[in-house]
């Protein structure tokens, strides 16, 4: 099911705040309409839900939707989230970050914000690099991808999100794509279901720079590779995986792949999957078991009231 | 009925919170501040508020930001490394007008420096620590009484003028106990940041006022508007329109220059017939109070000015003090931040110098003393 473009726009974006800064064939609108797709059929009030962003071509996003929104500070955005959700239980938080925002200059916030469980649907739009500031290397660019800061390639192991996800505690995991778009929006329905701290990672493209400098340049090839390049998850057979996209179109062979096979401490063989990746079960919201907790000192002092 | 109390000034900078209404804190454990945190982490639960120790102290300044949109009076409290972390979001807090107090209680730096002991060494951090330029207010105690007045006072400013205020405590005053007279909660004057009256579609979040600010109102009330840490038209959107631009400077640091009566605070003692003036403010303000009794005792014509709001600066008092002393003596525990912005003012009309010290140990009474006596010696 999907709803027409003309209504996503009317109803949840802001027509002043447009055009958007993103490139064309960007996969960021895509995301920003999987969003709001999510939000309409969960039936929640734009007057409920907030939205607070990173900084980043993806940092953009929350100043295009209509809801309750803050575009905050370079890797932040989940600590200034924390505090909104503490304040407003009640409220839905929707979390939006790149992969550098995320994982490398916000990566203490994101691992904390994990380990509490705070109730937010966190989206890490992943595309390997560093877009906003001209395409240098971010925590997910692949070995040997070319970037501005790694012309020769990438030589560092990029974060393996999901294990990272795992550990720290995350309620739930889902992986989606820009290629599979109706995917995309059930898996942020199922994370605004989680009681909890729910990260969606999307693999997008960023074709401009990112593709340009690994053979790429079109947006149609980058966003057909993530379809060649990612398995469906099975429920009975979840596996692991950290390579966000892969390194080289078909036709050019060249470095990457063969600096992959020299580096002994890459897990050649992973794949990445797509889907629900993992979910825990019982996961109750940080400022739900807070406020429960204000709930039994309340208790507590009009007993102690009525004692006297 | 008033209630006296006996407690430290750590202790009175909380207990002021809660009764200013502050109902959000986040915090990371730093020495000597430390006492806030682990009393708000019991008082703000017993009033329904949230207390959460977070992750770094940038994440503390984030999280009392993201929480005032959610309508809450809210806090944090640091020492000197921390607050360097908390510039970042500080300055978001200035662009984006968000109401919320941070309070730095000084210890010796740089860096790890002199954890347990007290210095002034953070007054300009508090001034200009973010990057650009911007308008902030910083309020300094010198009693347990102060810890919690000015405290009250912090949240009534920042609710006031949509801004972050410092309250630049030290070792000296955080550490102290002595007595203080908590007010009547009826008796405490508490201003709450104003409402929209307009239908949403007419709410501006950053309208452009004169000496004034917009209504905020809570995230989840209708409103939906945008908060950025882009410089922005009235509605929030990002610009880079020169003209706009020009416009938000005028309205960011009119909100605070043309309110300076509300603002400003300061105490004149024994300043009548006074030769000789100290200014002093925070922890050092006790030995100089107490240097000017002396000094009276002794029949030396010492008077002081004890600053409590140390930014904006009271350049017009400090102008003025120029015309009636022929010295004025600036003792601090650093290297003379206070001084210079007297110097500055006073522009050759009278003597200007410093007591300064930065290794851990108060400046004595008997210490002023001896300079103000050094002065007179002078043919």
């Amino acid at each position: 099911m999907k709803v027409q473009t003309s209504f996503i726009v009317k109803e949840y974006l802001r027509p002043k705040m447009l055009p958007s800064t993103w490139c064309g064939g960007c996969g960021l609108g895509i995301i920003m309409g999987a969003i709001a797709q999510a939000v309409h059929f969960k039936g929640l009030d734009k007057d409920n839900v907030a939205m607070v962003s990173g900084i980043g071509c993806t940092g953009r996003m929350s100043g295009y939707m209509d809801f309750n929104t803050i575009h905050t500070t370079h890797g932040r955005a989940p600590a200034f989230a924390t505090g909104l959700k503490m304040a407003r239980p009640e409220m839905t938080v929707l979390t939006v970050m790149g992969d550098g925002d995320a994982m490398s200059i916000g990566g203490n916030h994101l691992i904390h914000a994990m380990r509490r469980n705070i109730g937010m649907v966190a989206i890490v739009v992943n595309n390997s690099v560093y877009g906003l500031t001209g395409g240098q290397t971010s925590p997910t660019t692949p070995i040997g991808g070319h970037t501005t800061t790694a012309q020769s390639g990438s030589f560092e192991r990029p974060m393996n999100l999901e294990a990272l996800a795992r550990t720290a505690g995350a309620a739930f995991y889902a992986r989606a794509t820009v290629n599979h778009t109706a995917s995309l929006t059930k898996l942020i329905e199922r994370a605004l279901d989680v009681s909890g701290f729910a990260l969606v990672e999307i693999i997008s493209n960023c074709h401009v720079l990112f593709g340009k400098m690994n053979q790429m340049a079109e947006a149609s090839t980058m966003i057909a590779a993530m379809d060649e390049d990612t398995w469906r998850t099975n429920p009975t057979l979840l596996r692991r995986a950290h390579l966000p996209i892969r390194l080289t179109s078909p036709e050019s062979p060249s470095a990457p792949v063969h600096a992959l096979t020299e580096m002994d401490d890459v897990e050649d063989e992973s794949r990445t999957w797509r889907g629900v990746i993992f979910e825990r079960k019982g996961s109750v919201d940080l400022s739900k078991r807070y406020y429960n907790m204000l709930g039994r000192i309340r208790e507590q002092q009009r007993a102690a009231e009525e004692m006297v | 009925m008033p209630t006296p109390a006996f407690m430290h000034g750590n202790q009175a900078v909380a207990e002021g919170a809660i009764a200013a209404g502050c109902r959000f804190y986040a915090g990371y454990p730093i020495t000597p501040s430390s006492e806030i945190a682990e009393i708000l982490s019991e008082r703000l639960p017993q009033v329904g508020g949230v207390f959460i120790q977070m992750e770094d102290e940038i994440a503390s300044m984030a999280a009392i930001v993201g929480a005032s949109l959610g309508g809450l009076k809210t806090a944090t409290a640091t020492s000197g490394p921390g607050f360097s972390l908390m510039q970042e979001n500080l300055g978001f807090a200035v662009i984006s007008e968000i109401p919320c107090v941070v309070i730095n209680v000084q210890r010796v730096g740089p860096s790890t420096g002199l954890p347990t002991r007290a210095a002034q060494g953070d007054v300009m951090q508090a001034r200009w620590g973010t990057h650009g330029d911007h308008p902030i207010i910083v309020l300094s105690p010198s009693s347990v009484q102060e810890c919690f007045d000015l405290t009250v006072r912090a949240f009534n400013l920042a609710e006031r003028f949509r801004t972050p205020v410092v309250l630049l405590s030290d070792a000296i005053v955080s550490a102290l106990r002595e007595k203080l007279v908590i007010p009547d909660a009826a008796d405490i004057a508490i201003f709450n940041r104003t409402q929209p009256t307009v239908a949403p579609d007419d709410y501006k979040p950053y309208e452009f006022l004169h000496g004034d600010v917009a209504p905020l109102p809570r995230f989840g009330d209708g409103y939906r508007f945008h908060v950025t840490g882009l410089v922005h038209t009235e509605l929030g959107y990002p610009t880079e329109d020169a003209e706009i631009i020009s416009r938000w400077w005028e309205h960011m640091s009119s909100k605070i220059e043309d309110n300076l009566d509300v603002i400003l605070d300061w105490e004149e003692i024994e300043l009548d017939d006074a030769e000789v003036a100290l200014v002093a403010y925070g922890g050092t303000a006790r030995s100089a109070m107490h240097a000017v009794s002396l000094a009276r005792e002794q029949g030396i014509k010492l008077g002081m000015i004890k600053i409590r709001t140390l930014w904006p600066f009271p350049e017009q008092v400090i102008r003025n003090l120029a015309g009636r002393v022929g010295t004025i003596i600036v003792p601090e525990l650093n290297f003379g931040q206070i001084r210079l912005e007297v110097e500055r003012l006073v522009a050759g009309r009278a003597a200007v110098r410093g007591i300064n010290r930065a290794d851990g140990i108060q400046i004595s009474p008997e210490h002023i003393l001896d300079v103000v006596r050094g002065l007179e010696r002078v043919p």
